[in-house]
């Protein structure tokens, strides 16, 4: 009786020593920083903005609930862990899905200067064919200087292509399609009016 | 029985025991309502209160994890619900801030860019009526393109993106004001308005005088005046050279010249309808040019030009320096004047010009 007394208190002093010892889980910490400054990294604040976001929130409560075991007796790190690991692998998980959508937003600023060229080219050429000399629409001559204008804004849009800035490079260039279009329709009616007279 | 009676109490026990109250629905909101906050934006917009409603949320978490930890019929989630329920009124109350401010931001940006489009129509009529076509228009053009990417990043609430874009349209717009002024400068210059109004006074005075036709072309309003016996009689919109704000200095300038003229040859078919030619050069457009290729400032095998007509084809027409008017108007003008009627050609007669007063308007 008194051995099995003994072996119970030996054993209960045993839990105590090694639930109230019980260490933090730094590498684990580490790990899941790491995991989330990668995704910052890899352009994460801009094609995983909200993704990001969260995973900066679930880090944080990890971090947190780390640091409420570590004011108590007892202290249990089991869902800390958990916490902290679900953070690594939600972190590696976007990270993997970043460069997909860096190259779709690549092909959309591609389009979207494509569209813009076209654009610029087709205005710039209907400014070569409307009449030029005595006569002349003095509207044609004010449009020569919008294009003017036009051309150094693409030479901006085709910068920030360059420098990976494409949701930039993509409003940028948008905004030149629709500016180019309207004064290609501009140059027409400017045209017709010339052959009208004549 | 005994035995029965035993495991009827501890099954008894154990129901007791294992029942578990409802998770209050308050804790599913405010998971839900922690997305939305971090969707508008509230770290951005409201980081500190964020961080608040943050903790506020976890202290909430972590009473619930613990009562979670305790057997079902020792839970008592009431003070749990009572968390969640202070953490989801914070929420909303921060949620509607957040999105106030960004109301607040997409007003005041807005209206920004409402005010510069003003000023960009004023500046696209002014330059379009003075045949600009250099750095106005050009910086015009670029400034369009600006506000329209800041209207983009403002639908999607990059505010400080918008701004920097706003400014830069700002800046462009700057500079077609600048280049406008600097586009007439002359007109600003009060001594040469005043030669300007001289001849014009001088010109009506002598169709008062003698009591005949005389007309004035004010280059800068586009218009010219026909005056019979001293009194405003009719008055014509005009088209100018391609240079026509310029004074004309030599051949192929495309400038309108400046000064007091007569009409010499009235010609009833030309290339562009019915023409009243006039006698530039002048004398003093003729002591002029010698004096600037005296100067160097000709080159000398440039001559002084001639052949400065009053003609139909249209006033919105671009001339080589001649003064053009819609056919019907030429019909008009061309029975009401002859040979040896007087033509002032001035800039203008106003100090305060309609371009002055159009952007100081804005």
């Amino acid at each position: 009786m008194k051995s099995m007394v003994k072996v119970l208190v030996l054993a209960l002093l045993a839990a105590f020593v090694f639930t109230s010892c019980a260490k933090a889980p730094t590498q684990q910490m580490d790990q899941a920083k790491a995991a989330v400054q990668a995704v910052q990294a890899a352009k994460g604040d801009v094609y995983a903005k909200d993704e990001l976001a969260k995973l900066k929130t679930d880090l944080q409560a990890a971090l947190d609930e780390v640091n409420a075991q570590s004011k108590k007796f007892f202290k249990k790190y089991g869902k800390a862990k958990e916490m902290l690991a679900k953070v690594v692998s939600d972190a590696d998980a976007v990270k993997a899905e970043i460069p997909a959508r860096i190259e779709k937003a690549k092909e959309e600023a591609t389009q979207a200067m494509n569209d813009a060229k076209a654009s610029f080219d087709a205005a710039t050429a209907l400014l070569e064919k409307a009449p030029k000399g005595k006569g002349t629409k003095k509207d044609i001559e004010a449009m020569k200087a919008d294009l003017a204008g036009l051309q150094s804004q693409m030479t901006e849009a085709q910068n920030a292509m360059t420098a990976e800035d494409y949701f930039g490079a993509k409003d940028k260039a948008t905004a030149i399609k629709a500016k180019a279009d309207d004064i290609a329709k501009q140059v027409q009616e400017a045209i017709n009016k010339v052959k009208g007279k004549r | 029985m005994k035995l029965f009676q035993t495991a009827l109490f501890l099954l008894a026990v154990c129901f007791v025991a294992c029942r578990v109250p409802p998770v209050p629905p308050e804790v599913q909101k405010a998971e839900a309502q922690q997305k939305d906050l971090w969707r508008a934006g509230a770290a951005v917009f409201c980081s500190q209160e964020y961080d608040d409603y943050t903790r506020a949320l976890t202290a909430a978490r972590h009473r619930f994890e613990g009562e979670n930890l305790k057997l079902g019929v020792f839970r008592d989630y009431d003070r749990v619900r009572q968390d969640f329920q202070a953490v989801l009124k914070s929420g909303d109350e921060l949620l509607a801030r957040v999105q106030g401010i960004k109301a607040q931001k997409t007003e005041a940006l807005g209206e920004a860019v409402r005010n510069l489009r003003a000023k960009m129509a004023t500046l696209d009529d002014i330059t379009l009526s003075l045949t600009e076509r250099g750095n106005a228009r050009k910086r015009l053009a670029q400034a369009d393109i600006y506000l329209d990417e800041t209207e983009s990043l403002m639908r999607q609430a990059k505010f400080e993106q918008a701004s920097a874009k706003l400014s830069s349209a700002g800046e462009c717009v700057r500079d077609a004001e600048e280049a406008v002024f600097a586009f007439i400068s002359r007109y600003l210059d009060r001594r040469q308005v005043d030669i300007w109004r001289r001849w014009t006074e001088d010109t009506i005075a002598e169709s008062r005088t003698k009591g005949i036709v005389a007309l004035v072309v004010s280059k800068l309003e586009r218009r010219l005046n026909v005056y019979r016996n001293g009194r405003l009689y009719r008055s014509y919109e005009i088209g100018l050279g391609f240079n026509g704000l310029s004074n004309k200095m030599h051949s192929g300038d495309n400038a309108t010249p400046e000064g007091r003229y007569v009409i010499v040859k009235k010609i009833a078919s030309s290339q562009y309808y019915k023409a009243l030619m006039i006698n530039y050069p002048n004398e003093e457009d003729l002591r002029r040019f010698a004096e600037e290729k005296r100067r160097g400032l000709i080159p000398s095998s440039v001559g002084i030009g001639g052949d400065i007509e009053i003609h139909g084809g249209g006033e919105d027409t671009l001339t080589r320096g001649c003064v053009s008017l819609d056919n019907e108007k030429m019909d008009e003008l061309f029975n009401l004047v002859s040979v040896g009627t007087p033509v002032a050609i001035v800039g203008t007669n106003e100090v305060e010009n309609y371009v002055i007063r159009a952007i100081r308007k804005n």
